[in-house]
């Protein structure tokens, strides 16, 4: 392989911008039209996914201990978008005739042989990493929802059952796909820890403007069947050893996971003091207090503190989340977890390092302007509607 | 021997369209007039041999040729079970029309899809503000008519009072801000008018109450220095009414650990936690 005919071949193409995803799709769609429904309506995401995930392959191509992982993942992450090795051969192609058109003349036999040959180890790494994944676990578990609560403005609590078990850890995020907006994957972490009989809690916000999320909260019924893919994250999950207290900061809906971790403390046996800050904008928006206030009754190390930003006339704690945190305690040996909108989540952040606590120990989301990063909960596309929790 | 020129299909000469195949038994049969006396020509013992040999290649051909065809059959087939469509078009054979048109159309849906979910953002968020300012200003004004009763009561002042007037102003003023909004509404919003009628109704029995059940009734558990809010979060079995259900019954209770007096720090042993 000539890694350096690849590079230059593909910085050529991919100056073209948007035309060369769209020329691609077109192609792929034309020859194969079965393929369309397998993507979503809007390809407006997609064409940047396309293009971000080729370029990560391709700028890496000869930086083995970079470029397998990551390919590796994209191949187990392509079952739960139900692609079979059949799909590859066409995908091949239409890149192919791609990347023919956009570089006219210089597309010679010999970059044809380059490019021909690297999908080829591509697509079969792909496909062996989606059949090993395939002995240890579905693509997806079928899920019904059985039962759709709306509380406050625009927050539902849903309460999934999935038909098999779905492990995963406390902290972790679910690639969820619903039965109205196919295609469309978006995040939401378990507010609960995985439950003998198969519930899982999750706190979704409608989202002004959301694909999803304002389909969820409006739409979704009880009896409604949904899709979760493999659990992803390893930010949020309580670090293995750690006997440290907890200090956890939420905003919005990001009070799932820490809600989760709160019920593995309880589930250890509560030898860890957890102090859990609730950030809200107005009472409204404290939508699952009457729960956190349950749990906390019972549970002399937990101690739950609402704060609210925008209610002037509130008696509790007025603020934001982090500013009421620094207020009433010192955290320099905890572990820290902030859990929000991405705005909310930086912002906590940074005043948390101003306060002289140690980066090491806060633990949040790596949210980051990747379009698609398989096995991570962050590119922007899938986490759209998530940053505003 | 019998002449037959016949046997070529013709093709050779006519160059006709129909391109009759010559097999080999076509050749093995194939006779030729001989040469009239003192003519001169090939010697017919070695132009039969040579046809013989040609009538083997021939038919040795067309054997591979059947066997080629009968593998492209099986492969097309085994496609065809795999999902796949061999005879679909290929990438390369694609006009740049086509794509073009299907880019286009692409594009027009993207671009709807988009424009909609900026529309249904603006909405919402307009929607969101409207009712924090609808809020906002009726818990003002129920300030106000709580500062008012506190004057004129005098001596005679009852804390359960204050909050019955406290909780009319302020159901009143949502009432006079959500009938303001409902005419504003057209037919497409049946619905909404519907749900704010109905909530209407649900405040207007909540703002009478209050008066009516008065005297009898033990003092809520909220003092006049701490305005009561109307928003409690929806409880878990209350309707799902846009703007919650607002109960002046229970005045909203704040938080139970969130009194500055229980210092949350879990990371400080020492801390008191009564």
């Amino acid at each position: 392989m000539d890694p350096a005919a690849l590079k230059g071949s593909w910085e050529r193409v991919a100056a073209h911008g948007d035309a060369v995803p769209s020329f691609f799709y077109a192609t792929l769609f034309i020859t194969n039209p079965e393929l369309r429904a397998m993507f979503p309506m809007s390809m407006a995401g997609q064409r940047d996914r396309l293009v971000s995930a080729l370029g990560t392959i391709v700028s890496n191509v000869d930086n083995i201990e970079v470029v397998v992982p990551y390919v590796e993942a994209l191949g187990r992450d392509h079952r739960r978008f139900d692609a079979r090795p059949e799909h590859y051969p066409p995908v091949g192609e239409a890149l192919l005739a791609t990347l023919a058109h956009f570089l006219g003349e210089a597309w010679t036999p010999e970059l044809a042989a380059e490019w021909t040959a690297a999908f080829g180890l591509v697509a079969r790494a792909m496909v062996d990493a989606a059949e090993q994944a395939a002995e240890s676990g579905p693509a997806y578990w079928a899920a019904t929802v059985v039962e759709h609560e709306r509380r406050g403005l625009d927050v539902a609590v849903l309460h999934l059952r999935t038909d098999l078990p779905y492990p995963y850890l406390a902290g972790q995020s679910c690639p969820v796909e619903i039965p109205d907006r196919p295609r469309l994957w978006r995040y939401y972490s378990p507010a609960n820890l995985a439950r003998p009989d198969r519930l899982i809690e999750l706190h979704v916000k409608a989202v002004p403007g959301g694909q999803v999320s304002t389909a969820i909260v409006h739409g979704l019924q009880t009896g409604d069947k949904v899709k979760l893919a493999t659990p992803v994250g390893q930010r949020l999950t309580l670090q293995p050893g750690s006997t440290r207290d907890l200090l956890l900061i939420a905003g919005g809906t990001g009070l799932a996971p820490l809600k989760a971790l709160v019920e593995q403390v309880a589930a250890g046996g509560g030898r860890r003091r957890v102090a859990l800050f609730v950030g809200a904008r107005t009472l409204l928006d404290l939508y699952d207090l009457p729960a956190l206030e349950a749990m906390a009754a019972n549970s002399p190390w937990l101690t739950i503190v609402p704060t609210l930003s925008h209610e002037p006339w509130y008696a509790g704690e007025r603020g934001l989340a982090v500013d009421v945190a620094l207020r009433l305690g010192r955290w320099d040996d905890c572990d820290v977890y902030v859990c929000g909108s991405a705005d909310m989540t930086a912002a906590t952040r940074d005043r948390l390092l101003g306060a002289g606590l140690a980066a090491e120990l806060i633990r949040c989301e790596d949210y980051n302007d990747e379009p698609y990063r398989p096995g991570f909960a962050t590119g922007v596309s899938e986490r759209e509607e998530v940053p505003t929790r | 021997m019998t002449a037959n020129t016949d046997d070529y299909g013709d093709s050779a000469h006519s160059g006709a369209r129909s391109w009759v195949p010559l097999s080999a038994e076509q050749i093995r049969r194939r006779s030729f007039r001989e040469t009239p006396l003192g003519r001169r020509g090939y010697r017919p013992d070695e132009v039969e041999l040579f046809m013989g040999r040609v009538a083997g290649e021939v038919e040795r051909w067309t054997a591979a040729y059947a066997d080629a065809q009968n593998e492209v059959q099986r492969l097309k087939y085994y496609f065809r079970n795999e999902g796949v469509d061999p005879d679909a078009p290929r990438a390369w054979d694609v006009t740049a029309d086509a794509v073009a048109l299907m880019s286009r159309a692409q594009a027009q849906a993207d671009r709807l899809i988009a424009d909609a979910q900026a529309h249904a953002r603006a909405m919402q968020y307009d929607a969101r503000a409207q009712a924090e300012a609808i809020v906002g200003r009726a818990r003002q004004e129920a300030d106000r008519a709580a500062h008012a009763y506190r004057v004129r009561a005098g001596a005679d002042y009852n804390a359960d009072r204050e909050q019955a007037e406290r909780m009319a102003t302020l159901g009143r003023s949502i009432l006079a801000a959500l009938s303001g909004a409902t005419t504003q509404m057209d037919g497409a919003s049946a619905q909404m008018r519907a749900i704010a009628d109905a909530f209407a109704i649900e405040l207007g029995k909540i703002i009478t109450e209050p008066e009516e059940a008065n005297a009898g009734r033990t003092a809520p558990p909220t003092s006049p220095a701490r305005p009561a809010s109307p928003a409690r979060p929806a409880s878990p079995t209350g309707p799902a009414s846009p703007t919650g259900p607002a109960s002046p019954a229970r005045p909203a209770s704040p938080a139970r650990p969130a009194s500055p007096a229980r210092p949350a720090s879990p990371a400080r042993p020492a801390s008191p936690a009564p």
